[in-house]
């Protein structure tokens, strides 16, 4: 997708993003503000901060968005058309398999991050992880990437346990 | 009288276990920076522990040499694969990793260690001669020159690291500040954007976020179908070449130890940000055509920003030993080491134990003489991590990552933030926004806020004094005229004046 429409997308969840970091920074000054803190100036509540970076965080987003809609005459015909493109990647996107691949990998490295980690001792689940991706990014023949694996897995292990005396998860 | 304590500071340290432990902690730091996730202040706290039986000189020695070692190392990642081992390295990266892909990541080694060396060595010169005049000048900052200097830095930063758009830097922090404000308040200790969770309300971890943000990207780029930059190519120098460059930046490299000496003695701003200030100082005096190559594989990038880190580290250890305030993380590691191991840093220092000072800048003299030789050699086997195929490397560095992650708590929440961190790194990538704005927002955040709620605490919530006090208004000014001058302000001005 073009740098300029990627801007234009982004620059609506940022301002979104600020407007929700500003309310909730008001919020927090409102909760204080009561008992028992009886906290009464916005500008001494611990909302106060996060309220001027959600504001700052749109008025930087605004920014942005004018900066991608630089030079464009006619304003509304831009917006649809930038709209339409967006539409259109995400067309393309889902038909590249270089994404699906990428994404694969990201959920291997999600399964080991989330639920192996969670279950199994360091080495088995990094033994397991590192075999599965070496398999499925075809990094070798498969036997190389046993051998891979578990020497990386064993020295991992001797250093960080044994020489600098660290707890594995 | 100072002579004295000199002598026998290098009567110390050249003793033969002295000699072995300062060359073992050199390069445990070294390779503790080297590996992603593995910070200095992680280094410095493990070893204490290990370090709590030695004789005091030789835990003291074990402790600064790793400290030199593990503020170093981290170039070397952050040359070859682009992922800082510590934050201090960051920005070495910018030039660092474009020089190692052009081939010539040996020569990238060389200019860093021997800066490292310089601006370490630099460093322990002002440590000894500045301290009492920085000492006066860092104790004239109250909190709101703590909010303002840390908004500065971010802003800085931003502008820096922005290769199109300066909003987007800036965009970049204010994210990072967000993150920074996870987790229970300074003040009142409210929860902040924790939603009931026990482990948010601690505050997000910086070491995970900056895993996450640098580690994870690369890591990415290594998974896709038709990846044609599976091996970067090794590379040879010639040693006359780069004592020729570090002899030619030598002005760089003095101005780059200043500015790190100076913002080390500074509380709470550490490393990360004296490479950061170091490298924008360089780029912006340089001549135009030169700034151009900045970003693209510079030397002169990689020589400001490892000199002036490493300068921090004298810095930083001035507030330590003057005021027993750290003026970095690694720095309040090594202030508790020094209180364990008997020493009591403050004002009363230098009464209580005058040798303590000449001590310290002895042994961070000679380890990072001893971290330079280290380096080098060590870097002729490191260069080799080009030539592994990426697709077995990263996910071996990935499991690194969530060590590194782990270690930091011993708790797993950090390992899903480092993902998350990580996902939302890949995307800034993708989108152009620098990272290296983010990861400060996170590292000052803290320190914008609780100076920010303290100032308004003192002045019963007015904002009065920000234009009230000198050092207020120079920042002040200065962050104005910055962001007036990126938005093309004053162009447009002397363009209507025209």
């Amino acid at each position: 997708m073009d740098r300029n429409i990627k801007d234009f997308v982004f620059s609506f969840v940022l301002a979104a993003l600020g407007v929700y970091f500003a309310i909730e920074g008001f919020s927090i000054y409102k909760r204080v503000a009561g008992p028992p803190f009886k906290i009464e100036k916005l500008s001494l509540s611990p909302g106060f901060l996060p309220f001027i970076l959600g504001i700052l965080l749109v008025f930087f987003s605004v920014l942005l968005f004018f900066s991608t809609m630089k030079g464009e005459k006619d304003f509304g015909a831009a917006f649809v058309e930038r709209w339409k493109v967006v539409g259109k990647w995400f067309a393309d996107a889902s038909r590249n398999k270089d994404y699906y691949f990428t994404i694969g990998a990201v959920v291997i490295m999600f399964i080991y991050s989330y639920l192996l980690l969670s279950v199994l001792p360091f080495w088995a689940a990094s033994l397991i992880f590192l075999v599965g991706i070496f398999l499925y990014l075809k990094a070798g023949v498969w036997w190389k990437s046993i051998i891979v694996a578990v020497a990386a897995v064993v020295l991992t292990v001797v250093i960080f346990k044994y020489c600098f005396n660290a707890a594995l998860p | 009288m100072a002579f004295q304590y000199i002598s026998a500071a290098f009567a110390t340290v050249f003793q033969p276990m002295n000699l072995l432990v300062i060359c073992l902690s050199t390069l445990a730091g070294l390779v503790m920076g080297m590996l992603p996730g593995l910070s200095a202040t992680m280094a410095i706290a493990l070893l204490t522990g290990l370090t709590y039986n030695f004789p005091t000189q030789t835990a003291i020695i074990a402790l600064l040499s790793i400290y030199v070692g593990a503020i170093s190392g981290g170039c070397q990642s952050a040359i070859l694969l682009n992922i800082p081992g510590t934050p201090a390295s960051a920005a070495t990266a910018l030039d660092g990793h474009p020089m190692a892909k052009k081939g010539r990541g040996g020569l990238a080694i060389f200019l860093a260690t021997t800066a490292s060396f310089i601006g370490t060595f630099l460093s322990v010169i002002f440590v000894m001669t500045l301290t009492p005049v920085l000492t006066k000048l860092a104790l004239k900052f109250t909190s709101w020159e703590f909010f303002l200097l840390s908004i500065f830095g971010i802003l800085i930063c931003g502008t820096i690291t922005s290769t199109e758009s300066q909003v987007k830097g800036w965009i970049s922090g204010i994210l990072g500040l967000m993150v920074a404000m996870i987790g229970l308040d300074s003040v009142n200790t409210i929860p902040r954007f924790s939603y009931g969770n026990v482990n948010m309300m601690s505050g997000i971890q910086l070491i995970p976020v900056m895993i996450g943000l640098f580690g994870f990207p690369e890591i990415i780029k290594a998974f896709k179908l038709n990846n044609d930059e599976q091996v970067i190519p090794s590379s040879k120098f010639e040693a006359k070449e780069g004592f020729r460059l570090v002899g030619r930046n030598i002005i760089s490299i003095v101005r780059s130890a200043a500015i790190g000496v100076g913002v080390g003695i500074i509380p709470g701003v550490g490393e990360d940000t004296a490479g950061w200030l170091s490298y924008w100082a360089t780029k912006s005096l340089s001549p135009e055509e030169e700034k151009k190559t900045f970003g693209s594989g510079n030397p002169r990038g990689v020589i400001s920003v490892e000199a002036g880190n490493n300068a921090c580290i004298g810095g930083a250890i001035i507030p330590v030993l003057s005021l027993a305030v750290p003026g970095s993380a690694p720095a309040a590691v090594l202030l508790a080491a020094f209180y364990m191991h008997g020493y009591r840093p403050g004002p009363l220092l230098m009464t209580e134990s005058p040798s303590f000072l000449y001590n310290v800048c002895i042994y961070i003299a000679i380890a990072s003489f001893c971290m330079w030789l280290l380096a080098l050699v060590l870097s002729k086997g490191t260069v080799r991590i080009l030539g592994i195929p990426k697709k077995y490397l990263m996910p071996i560095i990935y499991t690194l990552c969530v060590i590194g992650s782990y270690l930091i708590n011993y708790n797993m929440f950090d390992v899903k933030v480092m993902f998350v961190f990580g996902i939302f790194g890949t995307l800034l990538t993708s989108l152009h926004f620098p990272a290296a704005p983010f990861l400060l927002g996170v590292i000052l955040g803290p320190m914008c806020d609780s100076n920010l709620r303290r100032a308004l605490n003192l002045s019963n919530g007015s904002l009065s004094p920000l234009v009230q006090r000198p050092i207020c208004i120079f920042f002040l000014v200065l962050i104005v005229v910055m962001i007036l001058a990126q938005l093309g302000v004053f162009k447009k001005l002397m363009g209507k004046k025209a």
